[in-house]
């Protein structure tokens, strides 16, 4: 395949009349070539309501700060745990310590945020101690490319922390399950959801200590902030969902999957290498035959 | 943070720093040559390479992993922007070689300090 694009674009070459020196006619074939590879490139990225949509969107975790001395934070999913995910990323926070000293009332909430990317957590952790969460995120930057982090963890910490548990959110799952289905109000049609913050505490018990969710708050762009009770998510349905977030029959009608849309920001991902290279073509052929 | 129109923002805003600087070294290197067809031409190929190496860096290389990202694409980048000086302007290889690191440097440079002053401004 590439030797026929060579050839096509060599074969274009003579057609157009360009007379240059090997080096002219490589360029022209790659930029020839990068402008027939990126003609493919909108279909690829087309939106078809697969849920990747939720990595644009943030979720922020919010904690009591007064329940917290330190943080580090991971995500566990099956009995391993990637902490930089192929799904997700997670923000690695080891600052509580300090922010506790410069707020030691804890008025404000620490914000712990973690990026989705078409999937969440399955469990996450934390060690509420800050000495030992700098440690551990310490030992974690060093070791982050290890096959069983987990393993390792475990046997360099184990017997040091408590880990905090966090099971996966009622409500985002219910979010992303309805975005598989087509129904996806995160997206920018009848209202532009900026971030979704779920307030949690932390309760503790003689085996554990979890972490907890409350509480939810949808924030959106223009619009007033809508929350939710934590168990008021647990038992909610598309309707509700539809009802609560004023979102009319019309705006969060199930879309087909073949429907293929453009957002702006991929005119300019692809639009702007694709219109660079026609110019930088067409300058290159004015200037062949007419010189500088 | 992380919204599409927070990163489309980023990237214009990264895109015209670039166009800017990279210009201005163009011009200010080559004064024997038509300063509006290399202003035209830094824009172009810009507009090829800045879209790709932005998107390729928030997405394999995000975060703390940025300067990873800079030490792996901003060489690629580079060497397309030599290609493309040499043979469009054209320019002798060290010339455009230089003229490339030259421009691309003082871009991330002062996209990173502009990065650090802001941040700063924030925070404080």
């Amino acid at each position: 395949m590439i030797a026929e694009g060579l050839a096509l674009a060599l074969q274009t070459n003579g057609i157009i009349g360009i007379r240059g020196t090997m080096n002219d006619k490589i360029l022209l074939t790659v930029l020839m070539l990068f402008l027939i590879a990126l003609l493919p490139a909108p279909v690829a990225v087309a939106d078809h309501d697969d849920g990747d949509d939720v990595e644009f969107y943030d979720y922020v975790l919010h904690f009591n700060q007064q329940d917290l001395s330190g943080f580090v934070a991971f995500i566990m999913e099956d009995e391993s745990f990637e902490i930089y995910g192929e799904y997700l990323y997670i923000g690695k926070t080891v600052g509580a310590k300090r922010e506790a000293e410069l707020d030691p009332e804890g008025k404000h909430p620490y914000d712990l945020t973690l990026l989705y990317s078409g999937d969440i957590p399955k469990v996450l952790w934390g060690i509420p101690n800050a000495e030992v969460s700098q440690e551990i995120a310490r030992w974690i930057d060093a070791h982050h490319d290890m096959l069983e982090p987990f393993q390792a963890f475990k046997e360099a910490f184990g017997k040091r922390v408590t880990p905090m548990r966090y099971r996966r959110s009622p409500v985002l799952v219910k979010v992303l399950e309805l975005a598989k289905c087509g129904m996806h109000f995160l997206k920018p049609r009848g209202a532009a959801l900026n971030q979704i913050i779920e307030d949690v505490a932390i309760e503790t018990s003689s085996s554990e200590i979890r972490i907890v969710p409350v509480g939810y708050r949808f924030e959106y762009i223009g619009s007033p902030v809508v929350e939710i009770t934590a168990d008021h998510a647990q038992v909610m349905t598309k309707a509700d969902f539809d009802k609560l977030l004023n979102i009319g029959q019309a705006e969060s009608v199930l879309w087909p999957s073949s429907i293929r849309r453009f957002h702006h920001t991929w005119v300019w991902f692809f639009g702007a290498p694709a219109i660079g290279t026609v110019g930088l073509l067409a300058l290159y052929v004015r200037t062949r035959r007419h010189g500088k | 943070m992380g919204n599409n129109g927070h990163v489309l923002q980023q990237a214009l805003e990264s895109f015209t720093l670039t166009i800017c600087l990279e210009s201005v070294v163009l011009v200010w290197l080559f004064k024997e040559f038509r300063h509006v067809q290399a202003v035209l031409i830094c824009c172009l190929v810009n507009m090829v390479t800045h879209p790709v190496y932005f998107t390729a860096r928030h997405h394999f290389f995000p975060h703390e992993y940025w300067v990873i990202g800079v030490a792996v694409l901003e060489p690629v980048v580079v060497v397309i922007e030599a290609w493309v000086y040499r043979v469009m302007i054209p320019l002798p290889r060290s010339k455009a070689i230089f003229a490339a690191v030259l421009a691309n440097a003082g871009s991330l440079l002062v996209g990173v300090l502009s990065r650090v002053i802001w941040g700063t401004m924030q925070g404080g």
